[in-house]
């Protein structure tokens, strides 16, 4: 007995040692600290603060911190808890049920409930509200609140994309009270359940949010601030990051992405394939692109890889009408046909087509972007070689969106927000009777048709992947778009700024784990 | 001593004539003295910098540097000379009409044309571009307008005076018409006045051509402006600067070479400098 008592306070005395030293080692690698203000400098200043209507990107950066979901996703786009705990969908596909979390406050203070959840959801249901989620959660019917903590939603039939969509930093949970009272749009108003709150900001400079003590995953965040501050100029973040002004930063440029990787030690650049695309719209309604040889024999001319090389510096990737970012649902150009440049192909359908002298075409973008500039312009020496002429229009941004919504282009360049989801894709630009069928000149096809509605109600997944892939080939091959590529979201941060996950969204939800390593 | 001779025994002049001389030269023999076609892209050759072959390296698109400047000179020269032309036959033209005649004619359009020079003149260029649509005639549109004023003024100033001399009297008493005493009496002494506000002006029109490509809303691709690639070059600041460093270089040594000539010129054309040396 007495021995076995010795051995154990030995025992125990030797294994306290080793894993206090264990413990040094494993604290200086990964053992988080709370405290610290974060400094992330970015290009744009958030424009309003009513996180149901405001799509603009550097508005729902701020959402993803200060709000809440019902879930939200991780690296991989899957759905994961967030204000419920877990959730059950029936059989069906037309009825979900959440379970959310009991233990969860507003910034000013208000538990959270069920309430609070079914007034969210119907204020985004409301027509009223002009919310930008509307029509991706329509499919609800009914909401229900059997107790505080438990929400039931009934939709009109099944939908897919439903838990994608309720991750959505435009969908995401508000607080009754303040809501029902005034406006949103207010820095006081802006009562979330997420894990910062914003407490000042001075638009076009800077914005404060800080940490919110009640925030319902334990210990979490560990930051005690984050100062967003907006410098116009990337190659002013970059010079920021190198002098260390600047912990963390969100880049666009591949140029600024490049200088960072290259030239800038002690900072990391993580590059996420975006879900953000790049496309060629097309007017298939004006003379010679309503003839579908035209079209594809603009996509027999373009060498897709040569553009990203020299336009992109290599920073991009080809893609087809889902973005490869989205891996399970993208179709692989690589195999297409049309993806493979072939003057003598372009040439013999423009032919047969009978523009056999080509011909001249123009197209808008916005000024401003460098990178767009670029692509317009290999764009037009590779169509060159086919007798395509382009004509470069380069519109101030008002103009450019003015004549995009009235359609009023041949071609029309640039870079467009994406969606975790295929169908964001797809069925507002494709189905006869999508939202935005006018940009392509109302460009329809019955099996396209037919297939998007399908995609929208199948709930297996394999057979909506198979769904996706065949609508993906048909449209490739009718070419109402020319996909083009798309771009890598950035992140540059400091060395000491340690636990981030980068989001393909370019979503920066994932602050909330991060710590500082001063 | 001939105003050639003069300018010649002149550092700055020679210098500055060298430098505008070498301008208007690669500006008008582009094709035999570059290298390369600027407008050929060759995506293997991209971000090479300076060497042998290529003199002022590549840009993203493997493009030849040195040819594009030398091709960019053609294009700055053919907008500064239109724009510059037009401004001053214009507005010395109005300004010479103006003095002469003065009365409610000269008080309104002068009023006008204080309200355009109180306007700043590049953002009152960027307006009309943007409003306008960036064309090549545009762009010579929007270069011309804000320099026209001065020429007014300049006109007007020179024909006051002259309008009070006997012989311009005499020849109105004589029974000539305004037309012909505008143009005997009244141009033939603006012209000196106006031809030295060119060569001033010309540098500041090649900058204002040059600030609207690099903002994006002046000469537009393929075409090469120094501008313009200056602006695109901007972003490859670290990472390849010979880009935005032969534009650069090209701009100020131009400007330079013209400012020195217009100096000189100054200097050998105003008799009242003349008398004192």
């Amino acid at each position: 007995m007495q021995i076995k008592g010795l051995r154990i306070i030995f025992l125990t005395l030797f294994l306290s040692v080793v894993l206090t030293f264990a413990g040094f080692s494993v604290n200086a690698e990964s053992e988080p600290i709370h405290g610290g203000t974060l400094e992330l400098a970015r290009v744009d200043d958030a424009t309003e603060l009513d996180p149901h209507t405001t799509t603009a990107h550097p508005s729902r950066r701020i959402f993803e911190l200060v709000y809440s979901n019902l879930i939200g996703l991780d690296a991989d786009m899957q759905p994961v808890p967030e204000l419920a705990e877990s959730w059950d969908i029936s059989e069906e596909g037309d009825e979900y049920t959440f379970y959310l979390r009991d233990d969860v406050y507003f910034h000013n203070g208000d538990h959270m409930t069920s309430e609070d959840i079914a007034y969210s959801i119907e204020r985004i249901l409301d027509e009223e509200t002009g919310a930008a989620a509307r029509s991706h959660i329509a499919d609800i019917e009914n909401v229900l609140t059997p107790d505080d903590y438990t929400i039931v939603f009934e939709l009109k039939s099944p939908n897919a994309s439903m838990l994608l969509h309720l991750a959505d930093a435009n969908a995401v949970i508000v607080n009754k009270a303040v809501a029902e009272a005034d406006s949103l749009n207010s820095v006081e108003n802006t009562v979330g359940t997420g894990p910062f709150q914003l407490s000042e900001w001075y638009p076009d400079e800077e914005m404060t949010l800080i940490r919110h003590a009640d925030f319902y995953e334990e210990d979490k965040p560990y930051l005690d601030e984050i100062r967003f501050t907006v410098i116009p100029e990337e190659f002013s973040i970059v010079a920021g990051l190198r002098t260390g002004q600047t912990d963390f930063a969100l880049l666009n440029l591949p140029t600024a992405a490049l200088a960072i990787e290259e030239q800038t030690p002690n900072v990391t650049l993580s590059s996420e394939l975006s879900l953000r695309w790049t496309p060629l719209f097309v007017n298939t309604e004006r003379e010679p692109l309503d003839d579908i040889r035209v079209r594809q024999a603009i996509n027999y001319a373009i060498n897709r890889e040569e553009m990203i090389a020299s336009a992109m510096l290599g920073e991009a990737e080809p893609i087809g009408p889902i973005p490869s970012s989205l891996t399970f649902w993208a179709y692989d150009v690589s195999q297409s046909p049309f993806y493979q440049q072939d003057i003598d192909r372009a040439e013999e359908l423009l032919r047969e087509a009978g523009y056999e002298d080509g011909f001249t075409i123009s197209i808008n973008f916005m000024s401003g972007y460098e990178e767009v500039l670029s692509q317009v312009q290999v764009l037009q020496n590779q169509l060159e070689k086919v007798n395509i002429n382009l004509e470069l229009n380069s519109l101030e941004r008002g103009i450019y969106i003015d004549r995009w919504v009235d359609a009023d282009f041949d071609l029309s360049l640039s870079t467009n927000a994406g969606a975790a989801d295929p169908d964001f894709y797809l069925f507002r630009y494709f189905h006869s009777e999508g939202s935005l069928a006018f940009i392509h000149g109302h460009w329809s096809n019955d099996r396209v048709d037919t297939l998007l509605e399908e995609g929208r109600r199948e709930v297996d997944e394999e057979l909506r992947q198979e769904i996706y892939l065949e609508a993906q080939e048909i449209l490739i091959e009718e070419a109402p778009f020319i996909w083009l590529n798309a771009p890598y979201e950035y992140f540059a941060f400091a060395d000491h700024v340690k636990g981030f996950t980068p989001l393909p969204t370019g979503g920066i939800n994932y602050l909330k784990d991060v710590w500082l390593d001063n | 001593m001939s105003i050639i001779s003069k300018i010649f025994s002149n550092i700055s002049g020679i210098v500055g004539v060298t430098l505008v001389l070498i301008y208007i030269i690669s500006a008008i023999a582009a094709p035999l003295v570059a290298p390369y076609n600027p407008y050929e892209m060759n995506h293997i050759n991209s971000l090479r910098s300076p060497n042998s072959s290529n003199w002022a390296g590549t840009d993203q698109f493997g493009r030849d540097i040195f040819s594009r400047i030398i091709y960019g000179a053609r294009i700055s020269l053919f907008l500064a000379v239109t724009s510059m032309l037009l401004s001053a036959v214009f507005g010395g033209v109005l300004g010479a009409v103006l003095g002469y005649v003065g009365g409610k004619a000269d008080l309104i359009v002068m009023r006008f044309v204080d309200i355009l020079m109180s306007f700043p003149s590049l953002i009152l260029a960027l307006t009309l571009v943007a409003f306008l649509g960036a064309s090549l005639q545009n762009i010579i549109i929007a270069i011309a307008i804000p320099f026209t004023p001065v020429f007014v003024r300049m006109g007007r100033s020179a024909a006051i005076p002259i309008k009070e001399e006997e012989y311009c009297k005499a020849s109105k008493a004589s029974g000539a018409s305004i037309p012909w005493i505008i143009y005997h009496h009244i141009l033939p002494n603006v012209f000196p006045l106006l031809l030295t506000q060119t060569t001033l002006s010309f540098s500041k029109a090649i900058i204002f051509e040059s600030s609207l490509s690099f903002l994006g809303l002046g000469v537009q691709p393929p075409l090469a402006s120094w501008g313009q690639m200056l602006g695109a070059g901007r972003q490859f600041m670290t990472l390849a600067p010979w880009i935005a460093i032969a534009p650069g270089l090209a701009i100020s040594i131009v400007v330079i070479g013209i400012n020195l000539l217009g100096d000189t010129m100054r200097d050998v054309a105003d008799p009242h400098l003349q008398n004192t040396s």
